[in-house]
């Protein structure tokens, strides 16, 4: 039996409003026996793990032998969770490594990613208890989940998107026929068949196989499959997965031996099928942003994409298509050989030839560069080789879209075109994030961009801080303007030809959004 | 190496066939004019005595050298900020980048070497002593050594201003240190073992057999017999290199391939130095 104790004694002594990076929603999904529903409990606050005894009522509360009373502690910090294995006699096995009382690890708060599995069991893991618990920690996991159960068949059991597959799994990354689990006599062998990174076993990829023991539970995209006594309990999402989540306290770079801060305080969310427009004066750190979501920047607080912490997944941030102001193709090739070329190194998706050349077509018709396909990209126009930096981009089939003033340049009909044309990625789910100066010339901001992420340079300390985040009507109320253009008119410093209350409205916001 | 560092490999060379055939056929074109202006002035004494067939072919070593350096010199350097940082920040290997840098230089290497040994050939074509075919492999591995060596340079410097500086002074060292224009001893001799054109004078001498052409001044002094010096007119240092027949030139061939798989991966470190991202 797991029972939440109540009232729930949320202890956020941790979270300091001054640092002010308010931790995302986490959730421990726990699981004890194959016949029972996995149990989700909200990790909202310092809470303390074990078996209840009269005299001992912990946080949450696990009927089991196998746990000790006060077997563990989950913290909360600015910068994310935290696990402590609280002298418990079987110790804590945390994505296949051991945390035990007579071992120095145990003492420290172990940091918790999405993702990551929890296991209180036998300290030799073969010989499993048969009241072992396994728990995942997730911060991707959508509560409206449902969860179902099927048991295994003797031969292969496909997993996939296919209502073919024993394992029918819904998400939008989800190929037909994307893993195999088959029955063994001591647990079951599980292969990664679609040969993608979307499989964890112990929160770490799995590209061929693995034994899967009673009891463990391994991650396909955003499911979690629970494996026990020849039957597997899993969820199905019902709604597409999270987007970009930046919760930023801090990017510094190191200035002549001194830390330097460039931003601060900017929590902005983008989901799928958003496109944001960056605007700031100058020097309030909209690049800087950018190259701190990318990974370019010392920063302290948690970026996720997927609900998947950027950090230590370098191939995340590799993922985003990223135009920067100088164009990085080289001029001297065709452009159908450039985009071609990325699409075939870069592309996610698996294509058969005729596909590809469907798809990048489609693509450069998209952009209006149809007809010029077969031009050197040097003899294009600027507009145009701007449009063909993008296009080389979205061959990629990326999910997340940033662009550094791609419409400098431009003259006010070529930039219309091109917004249109993002505006057009963005309409079938794609998260497109763009610094513009021109945003001003484009009619109808609101029906463009759906969110306006606005940085400020502070007057007090020169660092950059989110001034407003939200949809275009948002601000033109939060800021109490007619246009977007008047924005930065506010914000902008007095020696800028601005009216210097930057600090005025980052407090505003900071106030009405304490931890972003 | 697994298949998307093989897949790299074969789209960034097949980049590198469509991007650089243009100033391929003008390294080539310029490699002519001056292989042709070299043999010009040096074809009199080759072959015919020892000093003038080893001035000769310094000559050619160092027409080798320079084709080689000139392919790839500002290849790396003049793409590596606004585009190669920003595909390795992506996906690309620097591995894989300049694995299929060195391939499409194969090519152009082997087209430079079969035009650079032709002109040669014709050149000498009544007086060559050695196989042609031994001298056709030397001169490619020559440039195409000189070719990885400057992807080294190419790789470590941050623009074509820096490379183009840094130029004369490994074309410099190259010519100091073969050994011919001046006798070597200490530090400069130990240099001298890491040198292309020292190599490169070893593998020609030995293929020619230059030693046993006998020297210009044995001819000269032929008229006042008994003033020979002791150990003959061509010196031990020089029976020692260049009369050692067919084995130093295979040794010589092994070294110019060590020679290129070491820059191989000297070129790859110094990219991926150049280009990782420095977290300001």
């Amino acid at each position: 039996m797991i029972r939440k104790s109540m009232p729930a004694p949320v202890k956020r002594g941790l979270i300091t409003p001054g640092h002010g990076v308010a931790p995302q929603n986490a959730y421990l999904i726990i699981f004890t026996d194959i016949k029972k529903e996995a149990t989700v409990i909200k990790l909202d606050g310092n809470m303390s793990l074990g078996r209840e005894v009269p005299g001992n009522t912990p946080d949450i509360s696990l009927d089991s032998p196998i746990v000790s009373r006060k077997h563990g502690l989950f913290t909360v910090n600015f910068d994310g969770f935290y696990y402590q294995d609280t002298d418990s006699f079987n110790g804590t096995f945390i994505n296949g490594i051991l945390y035990k009382r007579d071992e120095n690890p145990c003492r420290k708060p172990i940091k918790l990613n999405d993702g990551d599995v929890l296991r209180l069991d036998n300290r030799d893991v073969r010989n499993s208890h048969a009241d072992a618990v396994t728990i995942v920690f997730s911060t991707s996991y959508d509560k409206r989940s449902k969860w179902r159960r099927a048991k295994l068949k003797a031969a292969s059991n496909p997993i996939g998107l296919s209502r073919k597959n024993l394992l029918e799994l819904d998400s939008s990354q989800m190929a037909y026929h994307y893993a195999d689990v088959t029955l063994q006599e001591t647990g079951c062998m599980l292969c990664n068949t679609a040969h993608r990174n979307n499989i964890w076993y112990n929160n770490r990829p799995m590209t061929g196989h693995c034994f899967v023991r009673s009891k463990d539970v391994f991650r396909v995209n955003q499911n979690y499959l629970f494996y026990d006594k020849g039957e597997i309990l899993y969820n199905i999402c019902l709604v597409t997965e999270p987007g970009l989540d930046v919760h930023l306290a801090e990017t510094h770079v190191a200035d002549k031996m001194k830390k330097k801060v460039l931003l601060k305080d900017i929590h902005v969310t983008i989901d799928k099928g958003d496109f944001a427009l960056i605007i700031g004066g100058s020097g309030a750190g909209k690049s800087t942003f950018m190259n701190s979501v990318l990974g370019k920047y010392n920063t302290i607080g948690t970026i996720s994409i997927g609900g998947r912490p950027t950090s230590g997944n370098s191939e995340l941030t590799s993922g985003i298509a990223y135009v920067p102001q100088t164009l990085p193709i080289r001029k001297e090739e065709r452009l159908i050989d450039v985009v071609t070329d990325t699409c075939i190194l870069r592309c996610k998706r698996k294509m058969s030839k005729t596909q590809r050349t469907q798809f990048i077509m489609n693509t450069l018709d998209s952009l209006g560069l149809k007809g010029k396909a077969n031009m050197e990209i040097k003899k294009l126009s600027g507009g145009e080789q701007r449009r063909a930096a993008i296009a080389n981009e979205v061959v990629t089939d990326a999910d997340i879209f940033f662009l550094d003033e791609p419409d400098s340049g431009l003259d006010p009909k070529s930039g219309i075109e091109l917004m249109n044309n993002l505006k057009a990625l963005s309409d079938i789910g794609k998260m497109v994030m763009l610094i513009s100066h021109n945003y001003a010339s484009y009619p109808s901001p609101e029906q463009i961009y759906t969110k306006v992420i606005i940085l400020a340079k502070s007057n007090r300390d020169g660092i950059g801080r989110l001034a407003f985040c939200g949809s275009v009507p948002e601000a033109l109320d939060f800021f109490d303007v007619e246009a977007l253009k008047d924005i930065t008119k506010l914000i902008n410093p007095v020696s800028e030809n601005g009216e210097g209350r930057a600090d005025e409205f980052v407090e505003k916001y900071r106030r009405m959004h304490p931890y972003g | 190496m697994d298949n998307m560092a093989l897949l790299q490999i074969q789209i960034y060379t097949k980049k590198f066939f469509r991007t650089l055939r243009k100033e391929s056929i003008v390294s080539i074109f310029i490699g002519i004019i001056i292989t042709i202006l070299v043999m010009t002035v040096t074809e009199n004494g080759m072959f015919d005595h020892f000093e003038g067939t080893r001035s000769g072919l310094f000559s050619l070593v160092c027409v080798c050298i320079w084709i080689g350096i000139f392919n790839s010199i500002q290849l790396v350097c003049r793409e590596k900020n606004d585009i190669v940082k920003d595909e390795l920040d992506k996906s690309l290997r620097a591995s894989s980048y300049m694995a299929a840098h060195f391939i499409y230089q194969f090519f152009l290497c082997m087209i430079q070497s079969v035009i650079v040994c032709a002109i040669f050939l014709l050149y000498m074509i009544d007086k060559l002593s050695g196989s042609p075919i031994a001298y056709l492999i030397t001169i490619f591995l020559v440039i195409y050594a000189s070719d990885a060596m400057a992807f080294v340079i190419s790789s470590a410097v941050p623009n074509p201003i820096v490379a183009m500086t840094v130029m004369p002074l490994l074309l410099l060292i190259q010519l100091v240190m073969a050994d011919v224009l001046f006798e070597l001893s200490g530090i400069s001799e130990v240099i001298a073992e890491f040198t292309i054109s020292k190599w490169s004078m070893m593998a020609f001498g030995n293929i020619g057999d230059i030693c046993a052409l006998g020297s210009s001044m044995a001819e000269k002094m032929s008229d006042m017999p008994g003033i020979e010096p002791k150990g003959g007119w061509i010196s031990q240092a020089n029976l020692d290199k260049y009369g050692g027949g067919f084995g130093d030139v295979f040794l010589c061939w092994l070294i110019f391939l060590f020679f290129i798989a070491a820059f191989y991966f000297l070129s790859v470190a110094a990219l991926k130095l150049t280009t990782r991202t420095i977290k300001k």
